[in-house]
């Protein structure tokens, strides 16, 4: 028989987001060492000092969403957070890694939209195989001007900046179960 | 007979190929992980609770070299292939890597952590490691290490 010993993020809201947000950090790191960027050239870049850099490196527990959003444009990335249910209803495995996300999303040939997505085969949705062909060579750059069309008579829902991961954790994980973040 | 040595799993343990526990020994004053960590503060122990994730997920070992590595082959004649660390400076958590399911499923293996260290310098402190060596010759620990899977299975 399994333990049924939840995971400990599972203990509070702010741990459940301290580990999505070390995910992010741990990307950061990554898309700094893939520029050469060092901890002082990046923090320079933000307009931080390098101790503030470090600190939030080491202890990203109360990194806010436009906090994440000005560091992935800073790395010319970006980034979304995204809802899912892995069927852990308990618990017990605590986050899936946001670095799992962006392998599958780059390995489905990093679709951009839904018309992207019809296009994908339905394996991909129905098991754990992921396709390897890249989709990008496909063409798909000819739906660029119509997303360009269409974002441009979008207007957002919402403007509240002091939104925080640890609240989108309280109020996405009351809803629809767990919440995360992948840089794209 | 009381139990001299002991085992507590600080991961999940339903996962395939990976575990981490902390050691426990009424015997031998220097295997203080248990007792150290719970004193750390809180953002200490979650910095070390995601890398014990980290640890589960990570096929080499090599992705997160500033949270936790091992220790080469060359280095010292191999003496300390087996060590293992996790680290939030300038806490240091020092323990081995082993296959507590043994020869039943050898890609299995798991971190038992032995004992807490501050390390203050950039070179690592040798006896943390021939403490650890020591501990991971022991057969009250052998023992022990297998145990939570062995209830397991008499389940």
């Amino acid at each position: 028989m399994r333990s049924q010993t939840p995971h400990w993020t599972e203990s509070s809201t702010q741990k459940f987001a301290y580990r999505i947000a070390s995910d992010f950090v741990e990307q950061v790191r990554e898309a700094m060492k893939a520029k050469g960027w060092s901890q002082n050239k990046f923090a320079k870049k933000l307009k931080l000092t390098p101790g503030r850099v470090s600190q939030i490196l080491n202890n990203p527990g109360n990194l806010t969403l436009e906090t994440m959003a000005a560091w992935a444009r800073e790395l010319g990335v970006k980034v979304t957070v995204t809802l899912y249910d892995d069927g852990d209803r308990g618990n017990r495995r605590g986050p899936v890694n946001a670095e799992v996300f962006r392998l599958c999303w780059e390995r489905a040939g990093r679709p951009f939209d839904m018309w992207d997505i019809k296009r994908l085969p339905q394996v991909a949705a129905t098991s754990d195989a992921v396709h390897p062909f890249p989709f990008h060579f496909w063409g798909f750059d000819k739906y660029r001007g119509r997303h360009a069309e269409i974002a441009s008579n979008v207007k957002p829902e919402t403007t509240d900046r002091t939104l925080t991961v640890d609240n989108l954790v309280r109020t996405g994980g009351e809803a629809y179960g767990r919440s995360n973040t992948v840089y794209v | 007979m009381p139990i001299v040595c002991s085992v507590t799993l600080k991961t999940w343990k339903g996962h395939p190929t990976r575990a981490v526990g902390f050691l426990a020994h009424s015997d031998v004053s220097f295997v203080n992980v248990s007792e150290v960590f719970n004193r750390l503060g809180e953002d200490v122990r979650d910095y070390f609770r995601t890398s014990f994730d980290y640890f589960l997920e990570d096929l080499t070992l090599t992705k997160y070299p500033h949270r936790y590595h091992g220790w080469k082959k060359t280095v010292e004649r191999g003496i300390y292939q087996h060590c293992f660390v996790f680290k939030c400076p300038p806490h240091r958590l020092y323990g081995f890597l082993c296959h507590p399911k043994g020869m039943e499923d050898g890609r299995f293996y798991a971190c038992a952590l032995v004992l807490h260290a501050e390390k203050l310098k950039w070179l690592t402190d040798k006896e943390e490691l021939k403490r650890v060596n020591k501990m991971r010759e022991d057969a009250e620990v052998l023992k022990a290490i297998r145990w939570p899977w062995k209830e397991d299975k008499k389940k």
